[in-house]
């Protein structure tokens, strides 16, 4: 019997698969062969202080390996994810993370005092580093002292959890973990999207309504596994693996680098069911390999 | 909504019925029974490879258990598509998105308008209609007579059109909308579907609001997903709908009136 149980922090999950923000709604709506309770948690959609339309289309294009996107954060506002949302999903039997975005520090944290005086929430997500809005929440994922700042006012906030999800797009992913373990990140999610366009030769013009877009997908695998077996050197806190997982090699790819968990995005929109049929796969090669417990794989690959 | 299922379907057949234009039968006998005029399914044309996405096809027909799409290929995904053989599974999700509004007041004549593979949709809209004994009058148009792939319906009255006069009328599919009209002037109730290119979607937009038909459009967009979850396929609505809708959810289905592509205020132009 193989132990696929894990902690990040004082979260317990019953595997190590989460799906990523923005690739699987607020949990509630999804295709009926999906059953949430199957992952190891979920973390929803980014939440703003006000609703938010998104972009113009196009927001999305297909790329080498991955796709980018530009879907500018749109989401109901997270007053509608209180009355609308929360009251379904907290009767899940899983893992609730609630993703957060702003474009100021203010709105962070009026976002979270609203979410915190609400049953039902295991963690906090926070979005510092969306490239696809005009105006600002970038600059908290790529400044030290702005991320510092930010996750100093949210700590004092709540008791929760809070998981600092780090862009890729810095010049040194290590300090920007430090900054947010310093300032009280409880653990670290990485990578966000990386900044990416595309050209339509024909009308010679970007693709994108935004011109840049945030590329994801099996193309960033390796950039992500990089920057987590970085990370996981410079930090003691849990790590959470993103980058265009697919695959139950790639689960255990990023846990060799140094995550405890992972999380399903892009992947998810090829089979919204996939994180489901990774786990199966994973216990068989935990079993080859004799390893009793999942947990004894994370990190493996340091020397 | 109805279910949405996952499914490995068996292929039935997969043929070239005009020039680079393939008829791919499916299989499925839930997506079979549960789907509606207009509805899509999402198939991975590569297992576990690339490209990344799913390919989205509107259903074109339904015969007991087997539906059938219509495919023109272009890129990796539709000519990894034109290689499945019978026998072989296809991986597909759905059936997708809403549908057409069918129900109609009796004495009504629905008018199908499409324009090159844009007839996918209408095809299985033909069936519903005439199985009920309404017989439609179908406009479709095409560049050229290569590219033609529905040249006789002994049920329905069939106008073909196409670019440069090599079948049917020379000219756009809208020439022959408008000139439907004039023939038919004073005559009874219509409700027109429309599905093609936008530039000519929104020139039936126009015709059909001239006259005071009501229409719906089948709405095509890049999709990362089709299941609502990417929010990539975004459409621009005129109020006081809401900005954006997905072609994935909200539609395929729309009412020409919301879009903002078809505005004839010129106030947006997609």
């Amino acid at each position: 019997m193989i132990d696929i149980r894990t902690e990040i922090g004082s979260l317990a999950l019953n595997n190590p698969i989460l799906t990523a923000s923005g690739t699987f709604g607020y949990g509630d709506d999804l295709p009926d062969y999906v059953d949430i309770k199957d992952f190891g948690g979920i973390v929803t959609k980014s939440l703003t202080r006000q609703p938010r339309d998104g972009n113009a289309p196009p927001r999305i294009v297909e790329t080498a390996s991955g796709m980018l996107n530009s879907i500018g954060l749109a989401n109901i506002g997270v007053e509608a994810f209180i009355r609308d949302k929360l009251p379904i999903i907290r009767e899940k039997e899983t893992v609730i993370i609630v993703n957060i975005a702003g474009s100021r520090l203010e709105e962070y944290c009026e976002i979270l005092e609203l979410l915190d005086g609400e049953a039902g929430i295991d963690a906090y997500e926070i979005n510092v580093s969306c490239p696809n809005v005009k105006q600002g929440g970038m600059e908290f994922g790529v400044s030290c002292p702005h991320l510092k700042r930010l996750i100093k006012a949210l700590r004092k906030l709540t008791e929760r959890p809070i998981i600092t999800k780090l862009s890729p797009n810095v010049t040194s992913i290590e300090e920007m973990a430090q900054a947010a373990v310093d300032a009280g990140s409880d653990m670290l999610s990485l990578v966000n999207t990386l900044v990416g366009a595309a050209i339509d030769i024909e009308n010679r013009r970007p693709i994108l309504s935004t011109i840049f877009g945030g590329l994801s997908g099996p193309a960033i695998t390796p950039v992500a596994l990089a920057q987590i077996f970085k990370v996981y050197e410079s930090v003691n806190v849990p790590i959470i693996g993103i980058g265009g997982i697919g695959s139950a090699e790639d689960v255990i790819a990023f846990l060799m680098a140094g995550a405890s968990a992972v999380q399903i995005g892009t992947m998810n929109y090829r089979d919204p069911g996939i994180g489901l049929k990774l786990m199966p796969r994973i216990e068989a090669w935990l079993g080859e390999h004799s390893i009793e417990r999942i947990t004894d794989i994370v990190g493996a690959a340091h020397a | 909504m109805s279910k949405i299922y996952l499914e490995q379907a068996l292929v039935y057949s997969n043929d070239e019925i005009a020039q680079d234009i393939f008829e791919l039968r499916l299989e499925t006998p839930a997506i079979a029974s549960e789907h509606k005029p207009g509805q899509f399914i999402n198939i991975q044309t590569n297992p576990g490879g690339l490209p990344l996405w799913r390919r989205p096809f509107s259903i074109a027909r339904i015969s007991g258990d087997i539906i059938d799409i219509i495919y023109k290929v272009i890129g990796t995904g539709t000519q990894q598509m034109a290689a499945l053989r019978p026998g072989d599974a296809a991986d597909i999700i759905g059936p997708l998105g809403n549908s057409f509004s069918v129900e109609i007041k009796s004495g009504t004549i629905p008018l199908l308008i499409g324009g090159g593979l844009g007839f996918a949709p209408l095809i299985i809209l033909r069936d519903y209609f005439v199985h009920r004994e309404i017989t439609p009058v179908l406009f479709m148009g095409a560049v050229t007579k290569a590219e033609h792939y529905y040249l006789d319906d002994p049920q329905a009255e069939l106008m073909l059109t196409t670019d440069d006069g090599t079948l049917g009328h020379q000219g756009l599919v809208t020439d022959s909308l408008q000139r439907y009209f004039e023939d038919a002037a004073g005559h009874q109730r219509f409700a027109a579907y429309s599905c093609g290119p936008e530039p000519m979607l929104a020139k039936v937009a126009s015709v059909c609001r001239t006259h005071g038909i009501p229409l719906e459009l089948s709405i095509e967009r890049e999709m990362a997903c089709g299941v609502g979850l990417c929010q990539g396929c975004a459409i621009e609505q005129l109020p006081p709908q809401k900005k954006y809708a997905l072609v994935c959810k909200d539609g395929p289905i729309f009412n020409a009136e919301v879009l903002a592509f078809t505005d004839h205020t010129g106030s947006s132009n997609d």
